[in-house]
């Protein structure tokens, strides 16, 4: 089976060397005995390669299918145009980008949720998109209690 | 950047350059890239698959889907054209062990020489007949060998090329390529002008 195989690729040597204009006796001798006759087969050739310029097109219907799936697909991934980076592409990344999306996260965190702290166990805590204001929250190593939640009545 | 500027880079743009494009969304990227490979590569879809019409719009839609789901994992520095061709003949080897189909293609190839020699030659041109004869042939050569025959002859890639696509040494390519011109040379005998 190797041996055949090693035949068969002297032999397409042989015949791209005869293409190039090696016409020698033993040249054609040895191909015509693989081939038939070597001219008539380069005809052949020629016919065969011309059949194939020939080339059919799908029909609009695979495109419209495609154009649809792209537009879902990058619709989903939109959260990155919004600015919002995927945890999985921040390694990533250069190292002033995942500083500069940190502190934007951070400044972020900081105007949407304020935390103050009154002394050691004792907390303020304003959540300004929950409720309206929270009077008083007390946290200590025992307990955890919040005098007073107003909520809003929209 | 105005959107015609745009399109008329897009054309300019080389195969890599639009799929590291298409990694970002960029729709024009995409059609173009749709417009360079969708009729080559249905055509090698169409010959590699005994000319089931709507499996290759199936495989041709795969194909693309997958470019731009997993274009992030191309490697840039590589050639597309190769990639994208040992991808399709990936898919259809996979197709090839999935189905079987190499039963129903030689079902297939004998309908197709039924088809042939029960038509009216005067209907039909001698290109014609050789064009179906030979699509006939075609379909009884096992996958490999057919798809770098098509892949050398069709598409224009070297030995080198369609060996990384195939996993193969090149040596292997060229008797793969030989044992096909033979067997075309013997069941197209008829057709040689001389013959």
């Amino acid at each position: 089976m190797l041996r055949k195989m090693k035949d068969m690729e002297k032999l397409y040597d042989l015949l791209n060397s005869f293409k190039k204009g090696n016409t020698d006796a033993d040249t054609r001798k040895t191909l015509e005995k693989e081939l038939g006759n070597m001219e008539s087969f380069e005809d052949l050739d020629k016919k065969i390669l011309d059949s194939f310029t020939e080339k059919e097109s799908p029909s609009e219907s695979v495109k419209s299918k495609l154009d649809g799936a792209f537009e879902e697909k990058f619709r989903a991934n939109n959260a990155q145009h919004l600015g919002i980076i995927p945890l999985r592409n921040i390694n990533s990344r250069k190292p002033w980008k995942v500083f500069a999306y940190a502190a934007s996260v951070s400044l972020f965190l900081y105007f949407t949720v304020q935390v103050g702290f009154n002394g050691r166990y004792d907390a303020n805590v304003v959540l300004p998109l929950l409720a309206d204001s929270i009077s008083e929250v007390t946290i200590d190593s025992n307990n955890f209690s919040v005098d007073s939640l107003v909520f809003p009545n929209n | 950047m105005n959107i015609q500027t745009k399109m008329k880079n897009v054309t300019q743009e080389t195969d890599e350059g639009l799929v590291e494009r298409l990694g970002l969304g960029d729709k024009p990227a995409f059609d173009e890239l749709y417009k360079r490979y969708n009729r080559p590569l249905f055509s090698f879809f169409m010959k590699m698959l005994s000319r089931d019409r709507e499996k290759c719009e199936d495989f041709l839609q795969d194909i693309f889907m997958r470019l731009f789901e997993k274009s992030n994992y191309f490697d840039t520095s590589r050639k597309f054209k190769p990639w994208i061709y040992s991808v399709a003949h990936n898919m259809v080897k996979n197709e090839y062990k999935k189905l079987q189909v190499r039963q129903i293609i030689a079902k297939d190839a004998d309908t197709e020489n039924v088809r042939v020699n029960g038509n009216n030659p005067e209907t039909q041109t001698q290109e014609q007949f050789f064009k179906e004869k030979l699509d006939a042939c075609l379909m009884k050569i096992e996958p490999d060998k057919k798809a770098a025959f098509i892949l050398k002859y069709k598409e224009g890639f070297s030995i080198n090329e369609i060996a990384e696509m195939q996993g193969v040494k090149e040596g292997t390519i060229k008797s793969r390529l030989f044992y096909v011109k033979k067997h075309l040379s013997y069941e197209l005998a008829e057709y040689k002008p001389n013959a």
